[in-house]
């Protein structure tokens, strides 16, 4: 891998749906309230912030909505190095979707990231569904060369307030020193009460090898350089 | 005067038969427990080992045991004596039934080993649940971190069990959602002693009923996961989600 990206000091951005408003009576009944969904990243952009790094809320609800993220109005996915996202998700034949306050976002279709991003976040239920072949949907996503990791849950994950300190936690190993992997990994298995959400950390890379390797060696001081091809090739670590 | 089905629909009145089943089983009521302050506690010589570290948290005062350029995965392989250390050190902390046999094996491949609490006056042995009353391995910035999650009980407080329904009201209202929702296949019900993570420091350590709501996706593909958790027992002087930590109503 090339030589890790001169970043001064990484910005962290975090958004989340609490409350959801989609069209059709199935919807409004179904997509339910997210009561804390607002812990998870709070706590990750507070504790990061306490640690003296920059931390800002760029979405909730009303402000959190594709057109946010998918250039139409803005890219605040894009607006640091790491983007943590607290919401509904679920993974369909398309891919992974976030639903959002009105609006359901497809960062496959739509695209993760330009140009500043590197690790995604997506505390939601099913970045990916390990039931199902799940990689080739990720690998044929538009991704920015920059992303180099997102992190998320295989299957459901937890919407308690006792869960959502699993933010907290993930900014705790990241500042010990941990790997992202490692880091959310560690901070999902310490924080949730065992069978209630499994963890899943993505590398992305050109190559499986090179996939392999940002998974192993990106952390807070030690920021992964762009991907050196079009190729998108995935490693999971669990 | 309405019944829980009537407030919290079918799934509530399944929820209540198995929370009356375990007050029947469990006479005398499981005690709850102090746990002792040990951030200040030093670990005793004889346990430390060359080429690990010992050390415990400064938040929650939870020993963890480092072993430098170790993985995770690696950890069956080079367990002898690692597994004398995790077994002494979660001696050392509080007298625990440990949930497997091999200890290091176990935690290289399942991440983690649980504890049970024995309670002689019960002849009965009780699970912690919750994110901590475990075992548990990580891959660190070094290598290898073991925390022992196991906080020391320094005093027992006879309690007496809390109405089911009002257990059941708790754990309910705590999902958030419609009863009407909640089919009985919907929740998973336990009962356990409930331990918090090493994040967080803890002063007691209560009987409680554990609920875990999983409403499968459906037509729209949203799935929604809740875990609740209400005291079983009070006790007095105790506050009623004392040890719950934010999980407490």
């Amino acid at each position: 891998m090339s030589a890790p990206l001169k970043i001064d000091m990484v910005k962290c951005a975090g958004a989340w749906c609490v409350a959801f408003d989609h069209k059709g009576l199935l919807n409004r009944l179904r997509r339910r309230t997210l009561a804390y969904a607002y812990l998870p990243a709070g706590l990750f952009l507070s504790e990061m912030q306490a640690a003296g790094y920059s931390g800002t809320v760029v979405g909730c609800d009303q402000s959190c909505e594709v057109s946010n993220v998918d250039g139409t109005t803005g890219h605040v996915d894009d607006t640091g190095e790491i983007f943590y996202l607290s919401s509904h998700g679920r993974f369909t034949s398309s891919g992974f979707d976030a639903i959002l306050h009105r609006t359901i976002w497809s960062p496959g279709s739509t695209g993760l990231g330009v140009s500043r991003l590197i690790v995604a976040v997506f505390d939601t239920c099913f970045l990916v569904d390990g039931s199902v072949n799940w990689r080739l949907r990720w690998q044929a996503a538009t991704v920015a060369p920059s992303v180099r990791i997102i992190l998320g849950f295989d299957g459901p994950a937890p919407g308690d307030k006792g869960s959502g300190k699993r933010g907290a936690a993930f900014a705790t190993e990241l500042l010990n020193g941990k790997t992202f992997a490692d880091a959310w990994l560690d901070a999902v298995k310490n924080s949730l009460t065992p069978g209630t959400g499994t963890g899943v950390a993505i590398g992305v890379g050109t190559s499986a090898a090179d996939a392999k390797q940002v998974l192993a060696s990106a952390r807070l001081t030690s920021m992964p350089p762009p991907r050196s091809g079009p190729t998108i090739s995935l490693h999971a670590q669990y | 005067m309405p019944g829980i089905e009537d407030c919290h629909g079918p799934a509530s009145k399944a929820a209540l038969a198995g929370v009356r089943e375990t007050v029947q089983l469990l006479s005398p009521p499981p005690p709850l427990f102090r746990l002792a302050e040990r951030l200040d506690v030093p670990i005793p010589q004889r346990i430390h080992r060359a080429g690990t570290l010992i050390n415990r948290r400064s938040d929650s005062g939870v020993i963890e045991i480092k072993t430098p350029g170790i993985r995770l995965s690696a950890m069956a392989e080079s367990a002898a004596t690692l597994e004398q250390t995790i077994i002494q050190v979660a001696a050392f902390e509080d007298q625990r039934t440990l949930q497997a046999n091999a200890i290091a094996a176990a935690i290289g491949k399942q991440g983690r080993v649980q504890t049970l609490v024995n309670l002689p006056e019960n002849n009965r042995a009780v699970a912690v649940l919750g994110p901590g009353g475990a075992i548990i391995g990580s891959d660190g910035a070094d290598g290898l971190e073991i925390a022992v999650v196991i906080r020391h009980r320094e005093q027992s407080l006879p309690s007496t069990w809390r109405k089911p329904e009002a257990v059941i009201e708790e754990l309910f209202t705590g999902f958030g959602i419609p009863g009407s929702d909640i089919s009985p296949s919907d929740v998973r019900l336990r009962f356990g002693y409930f331990e918090l993570s090493k994040y967080d420091r803890q002063s007691t350590m209560r009987p409680v009923f554990l609920a875990v709501l999983d409403l499968k996706a459906d037509e729209t593909g949203v799935p929604y996961r809740f875990v609740a958790v209400a005291a079983a027992t009070n006790a007095p002087g105790v506050a009623a989600d004392e040890g719950l930590g934010s999980w407490g109503v």
